[in-house]
């Protein structure tokens, strides 16, 4: 049963508020509370998650994405996202255009890896599959001491060659490498998200069960536009272009 | 969706508003480079009559190939 909560506004604010007293401000988005001497705010996190209508279709022969700039790591980072994979054929899930050529690749066996970097020194393979026909959470985590873990539906599994020595690496595409010629996603996918930070286990298990993303957000899509060729990032400003998708590519199976 | 492969010197006479395609520099092409492929829906486009149309699977099939992909990334 939810809880309703009272409403006001910035400039409205109630005059003479008991402790404990406790308000959505519409305008400011925040959450307020009477301390019994002042107003607390407690703020909101910018993500405008509204209701998960879409996904995107990708064909999985030359659908792919281009962001407007690259997504920059160095260090510890995490990528989630979900994907919904119409067959297993190998081929990528994210790539780049940079000069570290950095991409996600899931191959004939559905086997996840991120490969690439500069002078290839990223060279991480798990034994997590992905299967094909359902919708499936992937997050790939990496430490401050560059170390890798790999979750589908909050398991982490095993790897091969967890330590990269390449601190540095870019995303800049969805569903594709530079040169499209290792194969193009092909399935849906929905809510992929960039941090600047390793994920925990619990956070984690936070975004699949209850889609509560943990702070350290860098670029997050959520693959809400559904229409047009733009692809939005709710937390910033690099958006993506759909690139040789037909005209209706939005799809409403989603993950939850 | 319909899809057919042309020769990439061809490609002029693509008119990329009636394929899905963005436009001649996000085409995939093989990997020697000779062959490319468009994409439409409903009726073929009058610049491309005559060649022979794929759907997705067929497509996929051919595309999997070593004319197309490079070889597999274990």
């Amino acid at each position: 049963m939810p809880t309703t909560i009272p409403t006001t506004t910035f400039s409205t604010r109630p005059g003479s508020p008991s402790a404990g007293d406790a308000y959505f401000e519409t305008d400011t988005k925040n959450y307020i509370i009477y301390d019994g001497a002042n107003w607390r705010s407690y703020i909101n996190d910018g993500i405008d998650y509204g209701a998960n209508a879409y996904s995107l279709e990708f064909d999985g022969a030359n659908d792919y994405i281009n962001l407007s700039s690259n997504v920059s790591i160095s260090g510890a980072f995490s990528i989630s996202m979900w994907v919904y994979p119409d067959d297993i054929a190998g081929y990528i899930i994210l790539g780049s255009t940079s000069t570290d050529n950095i991409f996600v690749y899931a191959n004939s066996s559905g086997t996840l890896q991120i490969r690439g970097g500069t002078g290839f020194t990223t060279n991480v393979v798990s034994s997590t599959n992905l299967t094909a026909g359902s919708w499936q959470h992937v997050v790939i985590t990496r430490d401050a001491g560059l170390n890798y873990t790999f979750y589908r539906n909050t398991t982490s599994n095993a790897v091969t060659g967890a330590t990269s020595t390449d601190s540095d690496i870019a995303f800049n595409r969805i569903g594709a490498n530079s040169t499209v010629q290792f194969g193009t996603f092909d399935g849906k996918m929905d809510d992929l998200a960039f941090y600047n930070k390793e994920l925990s286990a619990s956070e984690v298990a936070s975004i699949y069960d209850n889609n509560l993303h943990a702070s350290g957000l860098v670029a997050f899509y959520r693959f809400e536009d559904g229409s047009g060729t733009s692809l939005s990032d709710v937390v910033g400003s690099n958006d993506g272009t759909l690139t040789n998708f037909p005209a209706s590519p939005w799809s409403t199976n989603t993950p939850y | 969706m319909n899809y057919v492969i042309i020769d990439s010197s061809e490609v002029n006479s693509v008119d990329f508003d009636q394929v899905a395609e963005t436009s001649a520099d996000t085409l995939r092409y093989s990997l020697d480079g000779t062959k490319t492929f468009v994409k439409y829906e409903g009726t073929q486009p009058f610049f491309l009559l005559g060649k022979t149309e794929y759907d997705n699977e067929e497509i996929l099939a051919i595309l999997s190939g070593p004319e197309w992909t490079s070889d597999e990334i274990i």
